[in-house]
Formats: C-alpha cells, sequence, structure tokens
C-alpha cells in the first residue's frame, strides 16, 4: 500500500479511548441508558404525572391494575403509589448524589493531604480516618439525624460523613502510587507547586479508580437513605423510595405492592449504577495496565 | 575567570538511621561547562542531583550538611518558596526515562507551554507559539503536528527531547541530566547528545551530566567527577581521567568499556569486570569504601578513610593514588 493511502489515525485523548471503551461493555450501557430513564422520570416526571403523592386519591390499600386512579395500587391511607415513585424519584437522586458529592470531596481531600504529604500529616489524617470507619455507619447516622432533624440536607450530610473514610483510603493509596511517578517528579523540576501537582498532576492520574468508586458511592448513598426512612428516620414531609417503604412497612404482608415497586426503583438504580461503575472500570483499566 | 555558577561544598545527605548516603561532596560546574558524574549504580550520582534541587523523594532523607551555591546563592538555605522559583528558572532536570517522565493525560503541546507560562508571564497563545519553537529547537520534526499528541504517541528519543524542551523552556542556568540517554538506543543517544550541547551552546547553560557511560562522559564533559559509595573519589579533567586515571576505582570503569578488535571473536580478550558491587548504607565499613573491591587495598585502606587531596588540577581519594607502590 502507498503511503499516501495509509489510513490516517487521529491521536485520541485518554478520555475519547475510555469513553469507547465503556460502550464495548454492553451491560454498562444498558445501564447508562437506565439511568437516564430514572433521571428524565426525576425531572419530567412530576410535571407529566402531577397526582399529589401524600393526597389520597383512593380506597386504602388498593391493589395495582383494578383502579385506573391509582394505576400501581395505593398505600394503607390510599395515596397514590405511583406518584410517589415519580414525586419520590429527584428526591431520592438528589440525596444520592449530594451525599455521594460529599463523601468524594471529603474522601479525596483527606486522603489526597495525607498521600501527598506523608509523614505526621498522612499519620494525623488516618487515625482520623480510622476513627470514623470503627463507628458502625448506620448507628452514627441515625444519631446525626436524631440529634439534629429529620430534613433531606441533613440526611445527606449524615451519609456523607460516615462514608468518606472509604474513598479516602482508597485515594491515599492511588496518591502514594502516582507519586513516585517521574513525571510527578518532573513537574516538581520544573517548579511546580504543591497545589498544581496535587490536583493537576497526580488527581488526574489517581482519577479512574475514584471515578468508578463515585458511581458505586452513590448507589450506596441511595440505599443508605432508604435504610434510613425504612427505620422511620427519613423526611416525612418530602416524599422519596425510602419514605414510601418506610412508612407501609407495617403493611408489608397484606399489600406486597406498596413495598415491592418502590422496592423494584431501588433496585433497579442501584443496579445500573452499579453497571455503570463496572463499565467505568473497563473503561479505565487500559490506562491503569498502561502505567 | 568568572565565579562557578554553581558550587557544591561538603554536601551530606543522611538516610534516617542507617548511614550517609552522601558524604561530604563538593565540586565546582564553571559557566558554559558540562560536568560529567560517573559511578556503578547506588554510588550516590542521583541522590545527588536530586539534593542539589532539594527533591528528596522521602522524608527520611535529610541534607545535613554543606552548602549548595548556585549564581552566589545558597539554596539548602532557600525558603520552599524560593525553592519553587529556582526550579525550572535557574536550574532544571530532566530524567533517566522519558518513558515515565511526562504526564500521560496532557499533550506535550499542553505540558511545554504549562512550564513556560511558569517561568514566564506569557499568555496561552503566546505559550503555543513559543512551544512550537522549543520543539523546533529540540529537534521535533513538523512539531505543530506534535503538539496535540499524547506522550504515548511518541518514540522514546522524541519524549526525551520534549523532556529537555521543558527543562529548557525556563532557560535554566543549570541543566541536571540524571542518565538522560541510558533508556534510549545507541544513534538516537548520539542525537541526544548533538542536541544538548548545541542547545548549551545557544543558552551557555552549565549542564550536570549523570552517567555511568564513560563514552558520553568522553564525548560531553569538560570535568568529571568519579563517584563511589556516596563519596567522590577522583576529579579532573576529562583528559586527565580518561587518559591517565589514578583511582583504582576510575580505572575499573574505564577496563570496563568493550573495545571493538579485529581480532576474530574466539580470540577477544574477556571484558574486565570490578569484581563485587557498591555497598549498601548498611555494609559499609571504616576505612575506604572501595577497599573490599580494590586490588591494591591493604590494612592501611581498611582502617583509615583516604582523604580527597587536590594536586595540578585533579583531585584524588586514595592511599595508593601516587602509584602502585603499597604503603
Amino acid at each position: 500500500m502507498a503511503i499516501e493511502n495509509l489510513p490516517i489515525v487521529k491521536p485520541s485523548s485518554p478520555l475519547a479511548e475510555a469513553w469507547s471503551a465503556f460502550l464495548r461493555n454492553k451491560a454498562s450501557v444498558a445501564g447508562l441508558a437506565m439511568m437516564a430513564l430514572v433521571a428524565c422520570l426525576a425531572i419530567f416526571g412530576p410535571v407529566l404525572y402531577s397526582v399529589d403523592p401524600f393526597e389520597i386519591v383512593g380506597a386504602p390499600m388498593t391493589p395495582p391494575w383494578t383502579d385506573a386512579a391509582v394505576p400501581l395500587g395505593s398505600d394503607y391511607l390510599g395515596r397514590d403509589l405511583l406518584a410517589g415513585i415519580v414525586h419520590g424519584a429527584g428526591v431520592t437522586l438528589f440525596v444520592g448524589g449530594a451525599a455521594a458529592l460529599m463523601t468524594v470531596s471529603i474522601g479525596i481531600f483527606i486522603g489526597a493531604v495525607a498521600g501527598f504529604w506523608g509523614g505526621r500529616a498522612d499519620r494525623w489524617l488516618m487515625r482520623l480516618t480510622e476513627f470514623f470507619q470503627v463507628l458502625p455507619p448506620l448507628l452514627f447516622a441515625m444519631t446525626l439525624v436524631t440529634l439534629f432533624s429529620p430534613s433531606i440536607p441533613i440526611i445527606a450530610i449524615s451519609i456523607g460523613l460516615v462514608s468518606w473514610p472509604a474513598t479516602a483510603r482508597l485515594t491515599r493509596a492511588e496518591f502514594l502510587k502516582i507519586k513516585p511517578q517521574g513525571y510527578v517528579t518532573a513537574a516538581r523540576s520544573n517548579g511546580g507547586r504543591d497545589g498544581y501537582i496535587m490536583w493537576r498532576v497526580v488527581l488526574p492520574n489517581a482519577a479512574p479508580p475514584l471515578i468508578v468508586s463515585a458511581a458505586l458511592v452513590v448507589g450506596m448513598a441511595i440505599l443508605f437513605e432508604a435504610g434510613l426512612s425504612f427505620l422511620g428516620l427519613g423526611d416525612p414531609n418530602v416524599m422519596s423510595w425510602g419514605l414510601i417503604i418506610g412508612s407501609n412497612r407495617e403493611y408489608l404482608i397484606d399489600g406486597w405492592w406498596t413495598v415491592t415497586f418502590p422496592g423494584l426503583a431501588i433496585f433497579l438504580t442501584v443496579l445500573s449504577l452499579s453497571l455503570i461503575g463496572d463499565g467505568l472500570n473497563d473503561a479505565f483499566s487500559p490506562s491503569l495496565r498502561e502505567r | 575567570m568568572e565565579p562557578a555558577i554553581l558550587k557544591v561544598r561538603d554536601l551530606t545527605v543522611d538516610f534516617r538511621g542507617t548511614g550517609k548516603i552522601l558524604d561530604r561532596v563538593s565540586f565546582d560546574l564553571d559557566r558554559g561547562q558540562t560536568i560529567g558524574i560517573v559511578g556503578e549504580s547506588g554510588c550516590g550520582k542521583s541522590m545527588m542531583a536530586l539534593s542539589i534541587m532539594r527533591l528528596m523523594p522521602s522524608l527520611a532523607l535529610r541534607i545535613t550538611g554543606g552548602r549548595v551555591e548556585l549564581d552566589g546563592e545558597d539554596l539548602l538555605e532557600a525558603s520552599d518558596q524560593r525553592m519553587r522559583e529556582v526550579r525550572g528558572s535557574k536550574a532544571a532536570m530532566i530524567f533517566q526515562d522519558p518513558m515515565t517522565s511526562l504526564n500521560p493525560l496532557y499533550t506535550i503541546g499542553d505540558q511545554i507551554a504549562e512550564s513556560i507560562r511558569k517561568n514566564g508571564q506569557v499568555d496561552r497563545r503566546e505559550a503555543m507559539a513559543k512551544t512550537v519553537g522549543m520543539l523546533k529547537a529540540v529537534g521535533i520534526p513538523d512539531p505543530a503536528r506534535h503538539l496535540g499528541e499524547y506522550p504515548h504517541q511518541l518514540s522514546g528519543g522524541k519524549r526525551q527531547r520534549v523532556m529537555i524542551a521543558m527543562a529548557l523552556a525556563g532557560n535554566p542556568d543549570v541543566l541536571i541530566a540524571d542518565e538522560p540517554t541510558t533508556a534510549l538506543d545507541v544513534t538516537v543517544q548520539a542525537q541526544i547528545f548533538e542536541q544538548l550541547r548545541a542547545m548549551q551552546e545557544k543558552s551557555g547553560t552549565s549542564i550536570i551530566l549523570i552517567t555511568h557511560d564513560m563514552g558520553a562522559v568522553a564525548e560531553m564533559a569538560d570535568r568529571v567527577v568519579v563517584m563511589y559509595a556516596g563519596r567522590i573519589v577522583e576529579e579532573g579533567s576529562v583528559e586527565d581521567i580518561l587518559d591517565t586515571p589514578r583511582h583504582p576505582y576510575t580505572r575499573g570503569l574505564i577496563a570496563c568499556i568493550p573495545h571493538l578488535s579485529d581480532e576474530p571473536f574466539d580470540a577477544w580478550p574477556l571484558l574486565p569486570v570490578i569484581p563485587g558491587a557498591v555497598p549498601g548504607l548498611a555494609e559499609r565499613q571504616a576505612g575506604c569504601t572501595f577497599a573490599p573491591r580494590c586490588p591494591l587495598a591493604d590494612r592501611h585502606c581498611r582502617e583509615n578513610v583516604p582523604p580527597l587531596v587536590e594536586s595540578a588540577g585533579r583531585r584524588i581519594a586514595c592511599w595508593h593514588g601516587d602509584g602502585d607502590s603499597a604503603r
């Protein structure tokens, strides 16, 4: 083949390569699609299906597919389950997202400082991390929620506060791995400031496993919120999937649908987040092997 | 004569509790000159380079004494802030392994532009224009095309050229090259040296060339420092050291260079080796550190550290440095 006929390979950025690797994992693409659906439900659902989830619209404990007014049935008070699921989606995702954001930002900050500076800072921060790690997370979160108020922001903050240690340790481990790399020393020898090296040089190279874990943390936070609501510690004034399960807890035997549908919604959301995390892992592992 | 640009005096580095990685290392580097630092792996060559830049790789390593004067300023006394300004703009470094010394996540254009911007107040567009100029200057053909490429898309030689461009972006007085060609093949090696010499001629940069390759020293250096187990054992002009090496270690290093010969292969003499290996920190004994491997060593050598004695423009630390006569 003549040289001018050779295909031109365009330089591809690491992100573009990761994206194409992600697309090769079919399960993750399905997860991403499902997540997009849930997000659409959260954003547009309340507008399209404007039934108030707290209003009593039918007979109590109506089984699903029997009354057109409450398609998925009603709970022990006669509230529309479908409305609860539609209106609760946004809140559930918000709590999951906010808690995950908090977990990841505390975790990355503590882990990065400890791993980057080492020495005394590392020792103290790791002891702090271990202190938070040995507290039973559910009990600790319950205490926080009871002490303050069972409102959505407090719940998100509590979940963030109890779940950051794992992220911190992962970040620290990645920083310790990246720090001795040649390009980090090279950046220093070129006069790079600590902040620049930490956030612009080390963090991007340490990011792949952190991104994967962040996707999983969102799922974990959603489950955590459901768990708190189930125990009656959710915000009673804001509809969320966990709250539906929590408030119908006692009628589980007589009305399976009251907990099954919100449970299914939680299950599918967390599953799609896990699949996305799995795909991200695939997407970034070629570059992991490379270095 | 102009004063030396870099004066290293009695530089001593301790590894916590175990011993001295560098033991009173002193040398001068004149402006526009190249000094070659040679020695086997583990002799402290790279440690010395990192100490000059104050880039200790571990908290267990501490500079415990000495002075490093760059252009009259003691770097060991400088604040961290000042040190950051010095790095890149007055002293810069290129590393052994061009495969790992570039950040895999940024394009080479971005990386060079970043070091140009860090070392001078220029905006993005100007930095990019300078980057193209730098790439051309270090001998990368068609630089504009390479700007958007990532390190893994370049050959080893090109990556090392990019490293050189990054190191020279701040127009440093002193360039420390830590085995810059060890990872490259021989033809590329020659090109890189040629490039370094051309850049040196243009900008008057002084170079510290760390290597274990005597050929590289012969090609590049004006003066040679031979290090063994954290100490300087011999120092002199490149002619003196290569033609009339006096320290048994230097002689051993030079004897180990393979030579081509016209004889049939079977008749070639065995390549000489220096028996043994550089002692680890914990294994270092009293007396001359080279004594266990030295053909000339006697009891006196094993008990007393030979001082680094200066005479006729060269320095040597050996009890048998005046000739082979035993004491």
